[in-house]
């Protein structure tokens, strides 16, 4: 494990927290849950996440950690300006949200796709997605 | 379980659907021209059957503050014509697609003319241009493809490459399609170097 990556999904208190403001399927309470998530799975900058770190993490912290992800891409600090509708990619994503953690599960439990950077490429792909849907 | 499964089954059911609506709408995906040299490398892309992309899953755009635009290349190997349009009206459009994407990309990197670390080179090339049948309208093209490469400007290495056709031979205003290859080229480096900001890949992983 590469420093700085600090895994700690198996958190009862926090995982019961996560079910019960899912339950309300608020746009800002899933915005609270994915920095709770990023906090679980210790998702420090410059850290990707592999399929190692995603079989660690419970059934009901997968979506929001993919909510995180997106956070990150459309709202990241990284790029100047997106110049697109940025709103409208981050809908997009979100709306796969459960798609996209299905697809990493799949590829994930393919030991012959489960290349270390599987997860980061598969999350490309559907932003090129998005990008091209708007 | 139960739920999951059935989710899946819509998913696929809609994937479905949206292709077949797509594949009536819009193009099939183009045929490489020999532009892209590594054409193994290329998918087609989720839910748009027109295009073809590979994202190398080891590229971490988020150093990447500059670009250096290569002029668009008119694709003609072994002397073959692009197109039955004339050729400067070819230049025309190149220059057009040069601008577009030039246009766009300043507003996210530095525009360069030599490569320094941190540098992007994107290669572009239009490899298929085709008149309207039903339009005689210069703007209006029938067919227009293009295959497009984003390198380590340094080393070379290839980060992104991709196959894209407009038209299929309905007429389509050619300034508005090279604007929205830009406009989405950006957007893509854009997001990728935001989330790459937070979700580097890194040599230990």
């Amino acid at each position: 494990m590469p420093q700085g990556c600090r895994i700690v999904p198996h958190n009862a208190a926090v995982a019961e927290f996560l079910d019960e403001v899912l339950d309300k399927g608020e746009r800002s309470v899933k915005r609270t849950t994915l920095l709770l998530a990023l906090v679980l799975f210790g998702a420090s900058p410059a850290r990707a996440m592999n399929c190692q770190d995603w079989g660690r993490l419970y059934e009901n912290e997968k979506v929001p950690a993919v909510y995180g992800m997106i956070d990150a891409a459309v709202a990241g600090s990284g790029g100047r300006s997106m110049g697109v509708n940025r709103a409208g990619i981050a809908r997009c994503l979100e709306r796969r949200a459960q798609e996209i953690s299905y697809a990493f599960d799949d590829t994930c439990a393919d030991s012959r796709t489960a290349r270390m950077q599987a997860i980061n490429q598969i999350f490309k792909n559907y932003i090129w997605t998005c990008v091209g849907q708007t | 379980m139960m739920a999951r499964r059935a989710y899946r089954t819509a998913v696929l059911t809609s994937l479905l659907v949206l292709g077949a609506c797509q594949t009536a709408g819009t193009a099939a995906a183009p045929e490489l021209s020999g532009f892209l040299s590594d054409h193994e490398q290329l998918q087609p892309g989720r839910a748009d059957q027109a295009q073809l992309i590979y994202i190398n899953p080891e590229a971490n755009f988020a150093p990447y503050e500059r670009v250096l635009i290569e002029p668009v290349v008119l694709w003609e190997p072994d002397g073959e014509k692009l197109s039955d349009v004339p050729r400067p009206e070819l230049e025309q459009l190149s220059r057009s697609l040069q601008e577009s994407m030039r246009r766009e990309l300043a507003q996210e990197f530095d525009i360069v003319e030599d490569p320094e670390p941190g540098t992007l080179r994107l290669r572009l090339a239009l490899v298929d241009v085709e008149r309207s049948s039903t339009s005689s309208d210069a703007v209006f093209i029938g067919t227009v493809s293009i295959e497009v490469e984003v390198l380590d400007a340094s080393s070379g290495e290839r980060l992104v490459a991709a196959a894209d056709l407009r038209g299929n031979h309905e007429p389509v205003d050619v300034g508005k399609a090279f604007d929205t290859w830009a406009a989405r080229a950006r957007a893509r480096l854009s997001a990728f170097r935001a989330f790459d900001a937070v979700h580097a890949p890194s040599d230990g992983d």
